[in-house]
Parts: structure tokens; sequence; C-alpha cells
């Protein structure tokens, strides 16, 4: 220690020396105190393991700032080195300084020191101070730190494992991630989670493996929030205790023993339920002001409420609720839980709940303890709540008591609302509708029903079931009876209290007469069809208004609502009504007479497409086709008709052809179609749509009148040209008969023409062909001439029918005087068959003409009148028979030309008398033309017209150009039109082969 | 007492019964413990080695006899479920999710299975108790943190297994040796 030396002398020239002396002393000693700062003594640790806090305390001095140096001691690392600044505490002489530490201080040792600092100038360190970790070699076991840590929610945690002696370090797992480690000593290694999130509510596992994974340890960490508690405030229930409320607005994530702790006005508060979110605690006195203090290990919270007492009355809930019931009210009675709530003016409402709705009713009184509900409805089922609230300073309603129930009492029925349906006839239905749950007033027991006419004394009652709405009614007697027009039927209903008030209607006995009026149509809408009328002042009645299935005749289900006077609109709804249903609807005035039908409507509530389409038919017109069909029935209709449209249709599409808005139209016609096959399809619509339709197929068929018409056309055309031509032929017929038919050359005979036996051979000129053939009658001694084809004689019966008669062939005729057949010579017809069976007969002489130039060769044959009368008399029958069939007809066969009286080579011409005898000239004798002589030169022509057919090749069979005699050209005469006609068939028939 | 490595090999080499219907393996808890309990760092049986009660030079026991002492065994479980259930809900409260329908479970089917094994082989003479067979006042693993309770749950669990197979093994033989004398 400096110390100040002090020495004494007298001599005064001694003094400067002295002073300089002193002041190197007084630096002397300052720099030495300098040189002597404290090192610290005494350091002590205390370390609080939970918080990771590490509090160093020791003598310091005077010293105030101080170097501090912390290390992991087994790995000498610095945790931590800083100069501080510690004043001294002035009780205890010590000095102290708290570190908290990243790591929990388990997980290693640390070495402290500490040194004194007076600016540069440093003491010496203090002795190393060891707070020892739980990684010493004597602690083997496999450690993790720290236990139980409960942080907030992103925060950044630091954990530390200490494997076993001997083993090797693993990982550190927090949750399910691999964190990374750092080394903290010899078996301590540290990993740190930073921003950590809300764990579960079990917390977040950190596990430690070792190295192989043998065994492990671990920790839990939870992490949560510091308490949040809302809406506090405090009232009372019984005018004398604090009841305080409060919610947690979010959840901590920490429970039990880690959970919110609160305290009300310091004195903690238990929850019967602490999971729930409201939280509720109670004082015993009302002490105007409450603090509500939240704790959790994450921190605090806190809340205050004050009030006075009576602002914060929240009235309890009343209890045994008591009821008096009667019919239309009734009294509910409660009491109170305490009897301070005597003197307490209150407010109370009375929740009434019947048929499902809910009304309230509010009450007030001094400690009311009952009330009177008042409008009820008999026979019907109440439930009531009653709850209180302060009539002064009022706070809030109080608790709903529990629901209680009763029932009113029965009281008589309303009266029913009566109607009537009448039919055309005199019966009907007296109608009334059912009384509801709140009409009825108790159960009902029956119904009484009276008819009642006073001008004829009548009256009938009838009891019926209380299901009983309509009940059937038949006036005709009295219709007959009376002459007033209406009948007084008075309905009843019965309950157990009793009977009620008679409801009327007026049956009118006339309603057959009345004129329908016009129909409006009701358009229906939202809320039913809205009806409007027209209000006479004068009236004073009521109305009522009917609706009933438009589709209805008899005994219709109708309903009606009725109205009071003045009304002039009405909207009409039912839950009956249907779409697609038309409705009558019918305004009647109600009054003391018999309800007048003043106005109808008619409507639907929905139209739809109809639902049936119309009986379609058609037929064809001439060219022309007609649709015709029914109308739709009214109940399949299903809405207003608006028209009816014609489709044609064409493969799947339909072409609309019309569209007919006339309904009473039910008809078209369709033109200027050709002929074929047609499919209709006629659709009615509505203004829903068009139904389905109906197709009808029709062929058109050629117009048979036209038909007709043409074939007569035709055949008249056909007439007239014959006409023409005939007139023309007949004006030209010399011209015709010279081109083709040329005069033939006469005949000249030469040599001797005396009879000789045996066959006569003539030699015809060519083209001549003649079969002679004698009838049975024939007298065979007689001479006859045969005539004999020079050729073919063998196939005389054979050939001649096969072999066309008109041929070329020139044929030698051979003239036997004998009979060839003996078979009787029968008529012939105009058939084919006999035709080609002709051909064959032998009996039928076939000539052909085409030969017989030198036919009047003048062999005439003598003819029995038997024969010629009946050759004659078959001859109009024979005009197929060819040749053939003309002369071996009646005519009989063949018969030679006639021999002339006097042959001469100018016979014929100049022959004054008639060339043939009328009988042989019946007979049809064969005559060769030139002998064909009239005295008339017309009448010659008119014979000889016939001449020249002679000559045609087709004209063979014929034997109306063989024997022409005067009766024919009489007739001729007499019916020259006729005559026509038939020269014109037999000149067509004469062109056959 | 402690488990030896003589009473663990006795043990398994009794573990050769199969009874499937009285496997209480597959209620889940216990199959999401059985595939950690490699990780396991104890080798202290929960349970009280009945067997270990045996002498050693002694014959092995009858499977009635076997059967007893696995209801003695299957008792201490239900105690540790039980103990388990109070530690549990005294640390968490309610649970979460489906853990507390299937911890109520396990704990249904083993008393289940102790009625089951007392009828099978109580007699005259013996009288076997299905009460749980646990005081609750065993402290958990490790520091006495959530971990240790939840290490200790876990083991309390993987006991449960064990018995549980070794109740199928021993019931099935017993069901086989007693069908062959019914046979004789």
């Amino acid at each position: 220690m400096p110390r100040l030396s002090v020495s004494p002398s007298s001599k005064p020239n001694c003094s400067p020396v002295w002073l300089i002396s002193v002041l190197l002393g007084l630096l002397a000693i300052h720099t030495n105190a300098k040189d002597v700062l404290t090192v610290p003594q005494q350091v002590s640790l205390s370390a609080n393991m939970y918080t990771q806090h590490l509090t160093i305390s020791w003598l310091g001095g005077a010293a105030t700032t101080f170097d501090l140096m912390i290390l992991r001691t087994e790995l000498n690392e610095t945790v931590f080195y800083e100069t501080v600044s510690v004043t001294m505490n002035q009780v205890s002489g010590r000095h102290q300084w708290n570190w908290t530490s990243v790591e929990p201080l388990q997980c290693t040792s640390l070495s402290i020191k500490i040194r004194s600092r007076d600016g540069q100038t440093t003491s010496e360190w203090s002795n190393t101070q060891i707070l020892q970790g739980s990684d010493l070699p004597s602690n083997e076991e496999l450690q993790m730190y720290p236990q139980d840590r409960i942080v907030p929610v992103g925060a950044n945690t630091t954990f530390c494992c200490i494997v076993e002696e001997g083993k090797l370090f693993g990982t550190i797992r927090y949750g399910n991630t691999v964190m990374n480690t750092t080394r903290l000593s010899r078996r301590s290694f540290a990993a740190t989670v930073v921003n950590q999130e809300l764990s579960g509510k079990t917390g977040t596992n950190v596990v430690c493996f070792d190295n192989p994974k043998t065994k492990l340890t671990g920790a839990v960490v939870f992490v949560g929030y510091p308490p949040l508690p809302t809406d506090f405030v405090c009232e009372t229930r019984d005018l004398t205790s604090a009841v305080c409320q409060w919610n947690e607005k979010r959840d901590t994530n920490l429970y039990r023993k880690r959970g919110t702790r609160y305290s009300l006005n310091k004195r903690n508060c238990t929850f019967s339920s602490p999971e729930e979110k409201q939280k509720e605690c109670s004082v015993a006195q009302w002490e105007g002001n409450f603090t509500l203090v939240a704790v959790n290990p994450l921190g605090q919270y806190s809340l205050t409420d004050s009030a006075e007492i009576n602002h914060r009355v929240h009235p309890v809930a009343p209890v045994n609720l008591t009821f008096v019931v009667h019919a239309w009210n009734a009294s509910v009675l409660w009491q109170w839980e305490y009897n301070s709530y005597s003197s307490l003016a209150l407010d109370c409402q009375v929740e009434l709940a019947s048929q499902g709705y809910k009304t309230k009713r509010t009450f007030s009184g001094v400690g009311l303890r009952s009330v009177v509900l008042s409008d009820l409805y008999p026979d019907e089922d109440y439930s009531v709540q009653v709850c209180c609230g302060a009539q002064q300073n009022f706070w809030k309603w109080g608790s709903w008591s529990k629901s209680f129930s009763f029932k009113t009492n029965n009281y008589v029925p309303d009266a029913p609302d009566v109607w009537m349906w009448m039919n055309k006839d005199y019966t009907g239905q007296v109608i009334w509708k059912p009384l509801t749950q709140r009409q009825s007033h108790g159960l009902i027991t029956g119904y009484e029903v009276t008819l009642w006419s006073p001008e004829v004394n009548f009256q009938h009652t009838e009891f019926f079931s209380p299901d009983t709405y309509a009940v059937p009614v038949n006036l005709t007697q009295i219709a007959t009876r009376s002459s007033d027009n209406k009948v007084m039927a008075t309905v009843i209903a019965k309950n157990a209290a009793g009977v009620s008030q008679p409801a009327s209607v007026l049956i009118p006995l006339r309603l057959t007469d009345v004129e329908p009026l016009t129909v409006s149509r009701a358009v229906y809408t939202d809320r039913g069809f809205p009806l409007f009328w027209q209000h006479n002042a004068n009236d004073t009645c009521a109305y009522v208004v009917e609706w009933y299935e438009a589709s209805c005749k008899w005994d219709c289900p109708v309903e009606w609502i009725k109205l009071a006077a003045g009304n002039t609109n009405v909207t009409i709804k039912s839950a009956n009504f249907q779409p697609g249903v038309r409705y009558n609807i019918s305004l009647y005035s109600n009054s003391s007479e018999a309800p007048e039908l003043l106005q109808h409507w008619q409507g639907y509530m929905q139209e739809l497409v109809p639902s049936s389409s119309v009986l379609l038919s058609t037929t064809q017109q001439d060219s022309d086709i007609l649709l015709t069909w029914r109308e739709i029935p009214l109940v399949n209709r299903r809405g207003f008709l608006l028209g009816y449209n014609i489709y044609i249709s064409g493969g799947s599409q339909l072409t609309l052809l019309a569209n007919l808005s006339d309904l009473e139209s039910r008809s078209y016609t369709v033109k200027g179609l050709s002929q074929g096959l047609y499919n209709f399809t006629v659709k009615a619509y509505t203004s829903a749509g068009e139904d389905k339709g109906t197709t009808a197929s029709i062929t058109l068929e050629p117009y048979t009148d036209w038909l007709i018409l043409e074939i007569l056309v035709s055949l008249g055309i056909t007439a007239l040209l014959l006409a023409v031509v005939t007139v023309i032929c007949y004006k030209k017929r010399k011209w015709v008969k010279k081109v083709f038919y040329p005069d033939i050359p006469e005949p000249k005979l030469s040599g001797d023409w005396s009879r000789s036996q045996g066959p006569l051979d003539v030699k015809p000129s060519p083209h001549s062909l003649v079969h002679m053939v004698q009838k049975p009658e024939w007298d065979s001694s007689k001479e006859v001439l045969v005539v004999i084809p020079e050729e073919d004689e063998d196939e005389e019966g054979l050939g001649i029918g096969d072999e066309p008669v008109d041929t070329d062939e020139p044929t030698s005729l051979r003239y036997y005087n004998q009979v060839v057949d003996e078979r009787p010579i029968r008529p012939r017809f105009p058939d084919s068959s006999d035709s080609s069976a002709s051909s064959l007969d032998s009996a039928c002489t076939d000539v052909t003409y085409t030969g017989i130039q030198t036919s009047g060769s003048s062999l005439v044959f003598q003819l029995d009148p038997q024969g010629s009368s009946e050759g004659h008399q078959s001859q109009a029958d024979l005009s197929v028979c060819g040749g053939g069939g003309g002369g071996g007809g009646g005519g009989g066969g063949y018969r030679p030309q006639m021999q002339s009286r006097a042959p001469s080579d100018d016979i014929g011409l100049a022959s004054p008398e008639p060339f043939l005898e009328p009988q042989a000239a019946s007979a049809g004798g064969y005559k060769p033309q030139s002998s064909w002589h009239f005295d008339s030169p017309v009448e010659a022509g008119e014979s000889g017209r016939l001449a020249p057919s002679l000559g045609s090749p087709t004209s063979v069979a014929s034997t109306q150009f063989l024997l022409p005699d005067e009766e024919e050209y009489a007739e001729e005469k007499r019916q020259p039109s006729s005559s026509a006609a038939t020269w014109f068939t037999n000149l067509l028939s004469s062109t056959k082969p | 007492p402690r488990w030896t490595r003589r009473c663990l090999t006795r043990r398994r080499r009794r573990e050769r019964w199969l009874l499937p219907g009285y496997c209480i393996t597959n209620v889940l808890v216990c199959s999401s413990y059985t595939k950690r309990r490699r990780h396991s760092w104890r080798t202290t049986p929960l349970t009280e080695d009945v067997s270990c009660a045996l002498s050693p030079d002694s014959e092995e026991p009858s499977t009635e006899r076997q059967v007893q002492l696995l209801h003695s065994a299957l008792r201490q479980c239900l105690g540790l479920i039980h103990c388990v259930i109070l530690k549990e809900e005294e640390e968490w409260g309610e649970l979460e999710g489906d853990y507390e329908t299937m911890r109520k479970n396990v704990q249904l089917r083993l008393e289940h299975l102790l009625h089951s094994t007392k009828g099978l082989v109580e007699t005259e003479n013996t009288t076997l108790e299905v009460t749980p067979d646990h005081q609750c006042n065993e402290e958990t693993d490790g520091a006495g943190g959530v971990f240790g309770l939840k290490m200790w749950t876990y083991r309390v669990l993987l006991e449960l297994v064990h018995w549980a197979d070794h109740a199928a093994q021993t019931l099935h033989v017993l069901h086989t040796e007693r069908e062959e004398r019914e046979e004789i």
C-alpha cells in the first residue's frame, strides 16, 4: 500500500524540493491504487432448471464493471463472454447477475468466471465455478431435456440429448422431423426447434435415439397460447349474489394441470365442465366491482366489470306453473324461487303455443305470480312458458320456465257453412263444410238437417252422423204442391256442450228455368281465380261463389265461399284445383230469397294439351279429300281449344296444311291432290300446345264419273266416225265396188248339159271350193250332184276343219249325187267352239267364196219347202259359223245355185221377173251375183251392194252375201238404220276367216 | 419380481397355442404400438410373471393350471388398463378422435376374456376373480414426465398384447385337449 511518508526538516531553503516530493508521492499513490482492482470473490451460482435462468453472485468490492465468461466445461467452448455493469447490493454487499441459457442447464456442465474491470484495467479472473450438467460420467443414463416444456406458439426451443455412457448418439426427432444437432459435450447433443406450431392435445414428442437404435428417450413439449377471456359481465339472479360470465375467445391448447386458471376478485373459480367455452363464476355478495384474472403457464389476462345490483337483475325462471282453465280463457299461476322477488316490479311475457303457432303476451306487476290468458279457443291444446324481467332498469329477460300444457273446455259449435246443389230435376244435395276444430269447439256428435216449406206446411228433420257433410234431397213432391219457388234447408251441429246456431240455405225450385248466362273466362294466378263483378248499388245482398268441375253433371262435389254484401271481387282458392280440369264458377246472390245466378265463369287452373285427339275420318269427294272429325270430349280437352291444325304427313315429317281457329268448323277439304296415298293428321290445340293428333290415311283414286264420261265420249266419237265412213262408203259405193269388187264376167256354158250318171267333175275356176251337202231328207233316188275336190279327197273330213277355209289353193269341187252325211243339220251358234267344230262338221257346208267366180254355172237344186223354211228360220242365228254356218245352218247344207228356168247368157240384168222364187230365196240357196237383178235400178243398186263381197277373200262364211231376199230387202227398207247397223255388223263378222 | 432370462425362455416355450376366437390383438391401439415395440428400452415387465413362481425343476403345469395363471396375468393387465385410463384422463382430460372408444373396447374385451377363462377353469377348490388387480400406484417410466407416461402406457399395452396372445394359444390347447378327452 502506498504509503504517504512525511520527514521533519528546519532548513527553509529545502522547500521546493519538498513540494516536488509531495507531488510525486501523490502521483505514486494514485498509480498504485489502480493496479490493485479487486478480484471477484465468493462466486456462487443458482440455477432455475425450468426457466433455464442462472443467477451468479459474487463479492466484487467497489468495482461496478465485470467481465463474465461462461464456458461449456468439457469442450471449453465459450457460451457467454461479455462485460456487464453490475451494482452492488447494499444489503448483502454482493454483486448479482442473471443469465438465461438457450440450452437447458442440464445439458452439460458450465464453467463461470468473473473479473473486475475498470476501463482497460481488469483484475484477475475469479475462481471458476462449475454448474454441473447431467452428462457427468456418474450419470450414465440416456436423458433428454427439457421435459414437459410449455411454450407459446412461434417460440424457439432447444432440446438436448445425453446419450448413455459408452454409446453413440443417433438422432433427435421433433415429431416426425429429424433435427440438426450440435454437440455440447462428449455425451450431450442439442437441437433447436424454431417457430413452433400448435401441438396436439397430448403435446409434441421429441425423441432421441442412440446409434444404433437400441434405446430411446424423449420429452414432450406443449405449444399453446396465453389465456384470452372476453365478454366478462356480472349479474344477479337472487338479488344478493353475483354471477359473472365470460367466454374463452381462443383455445389455449393447454388442458388440465396446464390449463387456464381463473380467479374472480381473487377467489378461485371452479368449473363443473372445464371444456366449455362459456365460463361462469359466482361470488356470494354483490361487490359492485369485479376483476377476472386468467392465468396459464404462458401468461395471464385480466378483465373488470362494475355495476349496481339493481341494474343487473336477471330473473330466474318461474316454477310450479298451474292453470285454471275455461272455454275461452285460462289463468296461469306460478311461484318464484326467491322471496326477494315479491317486492320486485316485473314485466312477464307468456308464450302461448297452439297448433304450431306461438304468440307472446306481456303482463306487468310487482312480484307477478299469475296472469289471465283470454281469447283462447275452446277445446284446444295450449302450451305456456313464462319469463320475466325487471320492470325498472331492465337488464335482460330472465330464464324461461318449463313448458306446461293445458286444454280449454268445450263450447257449443259454430253454425255450419251450408250450401246446396240442385240437379236439372228437383233432386239435389244440401251440403255443408266440415267444422274445423276451432269451429266445432269440441267433438261433433252429429248434425240435424231440416227441410221446411212454410207454404205447404212441410217440415222434415233428420239426424246425421258427424262425418256427414252432404244430404240428398228430393223436392219433387214439394215442387208439385207448392207455388213458391224455394224450400229452406237448416243444418244444426251438435257436440257435448250443446247445439250450434241453425244455418240455413234457400233451395230454389225453379233452377231449371234459369237461362244460362254468358260465360266468362277466369284466369288462374298464383293465388287462385281472381273474379270481379259489377256491384249494384241497390243490392244489399251477400254473395256466394261456387265452383265445381265443368264435366260434372249430377250431384257434383261443389265448393263455395260466402261473401258479404258490397264485395265486388274475390280470389277463390282450393287445394282441390287440378291442372287440366275445367271449372264452372258461379256467382249467386245470397239473400232472403232463393239464390240467383248473377255471373258465370269458366277457367282452368292450368291448361294442358288435350289428353285425347279428335276422331278423324276422310272421304274422297271428286278429286278432293274431305277431312271431318268429331269434337273432343270436354274432360279430355284439358284447356280451352283454340283451333285445329291440319297436317299432311310425308314420311316422318308433318307439313301444316291449315290452321282452323273456328272451333265450330270440324271439316276441311284438301284440294289439288293427285292420285296416291295420303296421311292426314288433325291436332287440336290449347294454349298449352297441340295434342298428339289423329292420323287418317286415304288413297285418292281416279274419278269414276270422269272415266265413264271419257268412255262414252270415245264411243260416241267412234260411232260418229263409223257413221261418216258409212255415209262416205254409201255415197261412193260404186267406186268402192269398182275398186274392191269389180264385175265378174258371166260364165259361159259350152257343150252338152244333159244329165248323165256318174260323178260330175267340175273344174272350178281357181280359188273356188264348194262343198255341197245334201240334206238327209234328200231322196237318194234322185240325182244328186256332189262336189268333190279334185285333190285331197281323202282328207275331206279332217282337213277342212283344220285348214284355213280361206285358202288360195285351187280346189276342185266334185259334186256327187248322193248323200254324204245323213245327220240332221243343227243350228250353229256364234261361239268360237262351234265355229271351230263346224269346220270339222261335214254337215256344215263350208263355202269358200274366194274362188267362186264360176259359181254361176247354173247348178240348180230343188229345195223342199220344209228345209227352206228351217233354213230361213235359222238364218238369223248364223252369224259366226262362217260361210259353213250360213250354208249348213237352217239353210241346210249347201244348196246349189238355183237353176234358172230359162238359162241364158243375158240372164240377170235383162230378166223382167224376179230371178228367185220367194221360197228359194228364203231358203238361201246359192245364187250367183250375176243373177241378182232388180227392177229398180236403185234397188238393184241396193242389192248389188252385196255383190262385191262375194269377191272378198275374207268373206267366205257370211250368208248375208249369199242369200239376200226380198223380205230382207223389204225390212231393210223399213228400217234403214237398223239395216245399216246389221250391214255394218255383218261387215265386221265377214272379216273373220 | 424381476423378469429373468430364464423366465422369458420358459414363457416363450409355452407359447405354442393358438385360439383365434379370443385374439384381442386386433385392437388398433395394440397393433399400432406393437409396430414400435422394437424401440422399447425397458425390459422390466409390468405384470408379475406368474410362471416364475414355478420351480425350475418342476414339471410343466397342466393346461388348466396354465389357464389359471393366465387368468391372473390378465387380471393384472386389466388393472393396468384401468390405471392407464385414470392417468391419461388426469393428464389430458377428454381425448380426441376414436382413441377413447378403442381404449374402452380393449377394457371391455379384456373383462370378457377374464370371465371366459374363469368359466373354463374355475373349480370348487379354485375361485377366480375378475376385478382389476392393480392399485395404480406405480410410477411411470423415465423422469416422470409426460413422455414417461406415454412410454408406460405403451408398455402396458405391450404386456396386454403378450398375454392376449398367450391366452389365445393356451385356450386353444385347452379346447383341443378337452375334445380329445371327450372323444375317448
